[in-house]
């Protein structure tokens, strides 16, 4: 049996100096170590050059591990098949990002939501209406046993009304249906106060991500209110207040990172470790990208890559969590089959990103009811990595054709959706990076 | 690091890394037992396919 095997190409290595390497699945995201000749006495086998190794190479092929696949195996198309199949038929999780506003009291030129309409609130009558909607998708698809909330905008805290409204509509909704019920909430933090954290916590409020963008000066040049109001020290004060209080286990801070604050991100990092909570603290750093406002701001992947990775040895050497991995997908909530993006007029988006544009709009919560599960053909294109199948890229399980926000941005419109958004150079930077980081000693 | 392509070498079986034909006098670590390949991490086949009940970060990050 094994004799038809052959080295996976969903497979991604780097050498260490003792001579040992490191290799990783990019499809089971599995890492051994061995060392670089037994790697090779393995390749030589595998090409039919040598004879099978003494040791124990049968473990890369268990399916755990898929560093090891039958020859005759077809790694792509089982791929893709396997991601279709998982993403039609095995769907248990619905997803509703909740937008309460699409307005934001923070004037960030960096924003994806910048050139839509942010005018609107949500009124009564939609969030009665949502949570009726909702009961009747879930009726409907009886499978469904998780239901994920996230409290989204703009800013959803400048509508502290209607985020009170919909938790306590959607988590008595999941009460009644039996499901796994939890809630998030994305925020800039600014109006994150103990009474809403409070109320929050009584609705299993299990993530907060609120947002910095360097040092008190950097943060309040990139992220600051009208007139150049400063938001840094209010942003802070209510992050400690999360960190004294048990109301959520953790604070996952986001950093919207480009060229411009990068260096200034260390020195962040190094403030926040002085919080003394780093077990309490989740760090992600999310790469500024081109947007559909501002389609010209993504700098070069390499030069990206080596100023996120020093930022991720910095906090490494502060005792902050460190991934192993960056993702630019498969998954998202815009390609999964239960999920939406409801916004204050009751219109249903697939991406947060195309907030406020209704060109994205694929449906409404009125007429939604009589149409199936919430779908848009647009972000179903699962042909757009037929380039990636061609190239034989070893990301792709990790990518699955990139972000299609962002393909449609580059394509300059909705038709991009149907393109892939190719990053590989950034791919293999930053994996190769945390890998050697994490598990290169 | 350097190859012996002298037979006469004086190096024993083991010491030739336990793999037929590769010759080299450093020998391999635990190349008599079978712990050769260490996993480091633990993988899943369903990783990538959505099986995992997550909280946020699903491809974008958010």
């Amino acid at each position: 049996m094994y004799d038809t095997l052959s080295w996976s190409d969903f497979r991604i290595r780097i050498e260490l100096p003792t001579g040992d390497v490191l290799i990783k699945s990019t499809l089971t995201s599995a890492i051994v170590t061995l060392h670089r000749y037994a790697e090779a006495a393995i390749t030589r086998w595998v090409e039919g050059n040598g004879e099978k190794p003494s040791f124990n190479v049968d473990n890369l092929a268990h399916e755990n591990i898929g560093l090891l696949v039958r020859r005759e195996d077809d790694e792509y198309t089982a791929w893709r098949n396997h991601l279709i199949d998982r993403r039609n038929n095995a769907a248990r999780t619905f997803i509703l990002h909740f937008l309460p506003t699409i307005q934001c009291q923070l004037e960030c030129k960096y924003c994806f939501e910048n050139g839509g309409d942010r005018q609107q609130g949500m009124k009564p009558d939609i969030m009665a209406e949502s949570r009726k909607w909702l009961d009747t998708y879930l009726g409907n698809y009886p499978e469904i046993d998780t239901f994920r909330l996230v409290l989204f905008g703009g800013e959803p805290l400048l509508r502290k009304d209607i985020v009170a409204q919909g938790v306590k509509a959607f988590h008595s909704l999941a009460r009644e249906r039996k499901l796994d019920f939890w809630c998030e909430l994305t925020s800039n933090g600014e109006l994150l106060d103990e009474p809403i954290a409070a109320m929050l916590s009584q609705h299993e409020w299990r993530r907060v991500q609120i947002t910095l963008d360097g040092l008190k000066d950097v943060h309040n040049t990139r992220r600051h209110g009208k007139n150049m109001r400063p938001t840094f020290d209010r942003i802070v004060e209510n992050i400690r207040m999360l960190l004294s209080t048990d109301y959520i286990p953790a604070v996952d801070i986001r950093i919207s990172f480009d060229l411009t604050n990068a260096d200034n991100v260390s020195e962040l990092i190094r403030y926040l470790a002085t919080f003394g909570r780093q077990d309490r603290i989740n760090l992600s750093l999310g790469l500024i990208t081109s947007t559909l406002g501002n389609p010209n701001r993504m700098g070069e992947e390499r030069l990206i890559a080596q100023k996120a990775l020093l930022a991720w040895q910095v906090a490494k050497g502060c005792g902050f969590k460190v991934p192993d991995e960056f993702i630019t997908g498969p998954w998202c909530v815009a390609i999964a089959k239960h999920s939406a993006v409801l916004q204050p007029d009751g219109a249903l988006q697939k991406c947060f990103c195309t907030a406020g544009r209704e060109e994205y709009n694929f449906g409404t919560i009125r007429e939604q009811q009589t149409k199936g599960y919430l779908r848009d053909p647009r972000f179903e294109h699962f042909r757009r990595t037929d380039q990636c199948v061609k190239e034989k890229c070893q990301y792709l399980p990790m990518c699955g054709g990139g972000c299609i926000h962002d393909a449609i941005v580059a394509g300059g419109g909705p038709d991009g959706a149907a393109q892939r958004f190719c990053q590989k150079t950034l791919l293999k930077e930053m994996n190769d990076g945390l890998l050697r980081l994490t598990y290169g000693g | 690091m350097a190859e012996i392509h002298d037979p006469k070498a004086n190096v024993t079986r083991t010491q030739l890394c336990g793999v037929q034909g590769q010759r080299t006098a450093t020998p391999m670590p635990n190349s008599r037992g079978k712990s050769k390949i260490k996993v480091v991490k633990a993988g899943s086949a369903l990783h990538r396919f959505g099986a995992e009940k997550k909280l946020g970060k699903d491809g974008c990050g958010y």
